[in-house]
């Protein structure tokens, strides 16, 4: 489980987040909207233990640990992914390499090459990926939607137990859209104790994977929580619609 | 591949016809692939010779020398010299002279380093007549608090008619290095096609972070972003890369 509470964090002396406060139950999916720069991936960054972002106060807390004074990676080995919205290109370190690297440090043993290539070949195969792009350097000339079916592999391999998927649906064309959401479904069916923490634009994406609940965040706080209906009704109102609201669970009343 | 060894300064002669090997002058008379390493060299004369319509791949190694070298390049026509050169030295200080002999010649030379100490390196790239192309590509890792310079000549003179120059060097630090690139082409020609690039800086914070975020730790993302920066500019055969590989094993990223 994750649990934030009162949290406020800033960047550049700015402050981002001011008093989020959020639970994700194991098993969960949550999907967070909001306008541009209301501190959606400031929120996943900081889950993730990005040092350009600093905590001011505030709790987060996964599986009854604080992450706080946990490195990236150690956050990463308690089984937390963080799908990018624009993964990095390096160039050089092979795409292989990384993910092999990646598995033998979360599984703290090294894997063998003949598991190791099975694996991603499997992988990328269910996901319509080219397997030469397995053996290119990390991202490097890879299309928007390359990358993001990389990242949705490097899940499939990796095994967390906690997913953010930080605008996954950019940068996407209708059918990889499709091919990489039913990966994350059919993993979240074969993993049903993961839970899944979405934050996007669009309500695309939900379609597939269905969140239980939908928060709207404005001004580095949550300020509308609701059911996968929610989504619908930002669609047709704005975010604007919901600005002046307090931090209310939706009722029945609030749909349309 | 061929294996042609240069020890305490000399190089080692061996009996191959495509070769034609002079004192301190190597010529390749036939396209192929050489393997060239540097061992207990201190202070080195070395030119290599492609002769024309010849393609050659040069691969150089140089560890753990002190090494002062002058080093020339002599391409001829219509003839491409593909260098692959690794290096990890101390105080090394290198003069490289790449002469574009004659129309057609090529050269694409590409370069990496983990700088421990004091390096220096002069390149001077002659373009000597039309149709020529250099295409320079300089990494260095740069550990503790060495130093690297790099001053990169490029020449074209008027008349010498389209000619292609690129020089890219990068330097990353590690720790508090000092560091230098003075890229200059000199160009009297305007049909000349140019472009270049410099970058002094740390590991990115972002790449690091996006390994670390798949539990990569510190060390090991460190020492990942060194051996792709390495050998993503060399782009060496397996042989070779299982070389720079134990190398780099050995010095460790940090």
């Amino acid at each position: 489980m994750l649990k934030i509470s009162n949290l406020y964090v800033a960047t550049d002396d700015k402050e981002i987040l001011k008093g989020l406060d959020l639970i994700i139950n194991d098993g969960e999916i949550h999907a967070i909207m909001g306008p541009n720069g209301v501190g959606k991936s400031t929120l996943s960054r900081v889950i993730m233990g990005d040092s350009n972002y600093k905590v001011e106060s505030g709790d987060i807390i996964f599986d009854n640990d604080n992450l706080i004074p946990l490195s990236t990676d150690e956050r990463a080995k308690k089984g937390i992914f963080l799908a990018m919205q624009y993964p990095m290109e390096i160039d050089g370190v092979s795409n292989q390499d990384f993910l092999r690297t990646a598995m033998a440090s979360i599984n703290n043993k090294k894997i063998g090459l003949y598991d190791f290539i099975l694996q991603c070949e499997k992988g990328a195969d269910e996901l319509d990926m080219s397997k030469e792009l397995i053996h290119r350097s990390l991202n490097v000339g890879f299309s928007g939607g390359e990358k993001k079916k990389n990242e949705v592999l490097q899940i499939k391999l990796l095994k967390p137990k906690f997913i953010i998927l930080d605008e996954l649906d950019s940068g996407l064309d209708v059918d990889s859209l499709k091919i990489t959401s039913e990966n994350i479904k059919k993993y979240k069916e074969d993993n049903p104790m993961t839970s899944i923490m979405i934050i996007t634009h669009h309500p695309k994406i939900l379609e597939y994977l269905h969140p239980e609940f939908v928060h709207i965040i404005e001004d580095g706080k949550i300020i509308k929580t609701g059911d996968y209906r929610l989504a619908s009704n930002i669609e047709k109102h704005g975010y604007n619609y919901y600005k002046d609201e307090k931090n209310t669970i939706a009722k029945e009343e609030d749909y349309e | 591949m061929n294996k042609i060894k240069v020890v305490n300064n000399k190089i080692i002669p061996f009996d191959d016809s495509s070769i034609l090997i002079n004192d301190e002058e190597i010529t390749f008379n036939s396209n192929g692939n050489y393997y060239i390493e540097y061992i207990d060299c201190t202070e080195l004369n070395i030119s290599y010779n492609v002769s024309d319509d010849v393609t050659v791949m040069l691969f150089e190694l140089s560890d753990n020398n002190n090494l002062i070298s002058n080093i020339k390049y002599n391409i001829g026509e219509n003839a491409s010299l593909i260098i692959s050169k690794f290096y990890n030295n101390s105080n090394t200080e290198e003069n490289v002279n790449i002469y574009l002999c004659k129309q057609n010649g090529d050269i694409k030379y590409s370069f990496s380093s983990i700088s421990n100490s004091d390096d220096k390196y002069l390149f001077n790239i002659y373009h000597l007549d039309r149709h020529t192309s250099s295409n320079i590509f300089n990494r260095t890792v740069a550990r503790n608090d060495s130093s690297n310079i790099f001053d990169i000549n490029s020449f074209v003179d008027n008349g010498i008619k389209e000619c292609y120059l690129n020089q890219q060097t990068k330097i990353i630090a590690l720790g508090a290095s000092n560091n230098k690139i003075n890229p200059n082409m000199f160009i009297g020609e305007e049909s000349t096609t140019a472009s270049h690039s410099s970058v002094i800086g740390n590991v990115n914070s972002d790449d690091l972070f996006y390994l670390m975020s798949r539990g990569i730790d510190y060390k090991t993302s460190i020492n990942l972003i060194i051996k792709g920066m390495i050998l993503g500019n060399i782009n060496p055969d397996m042989e070779f890369k299982e070389r720079i590989l134990g190398i780099l094993e050995k010095v460790g990223g940090e």
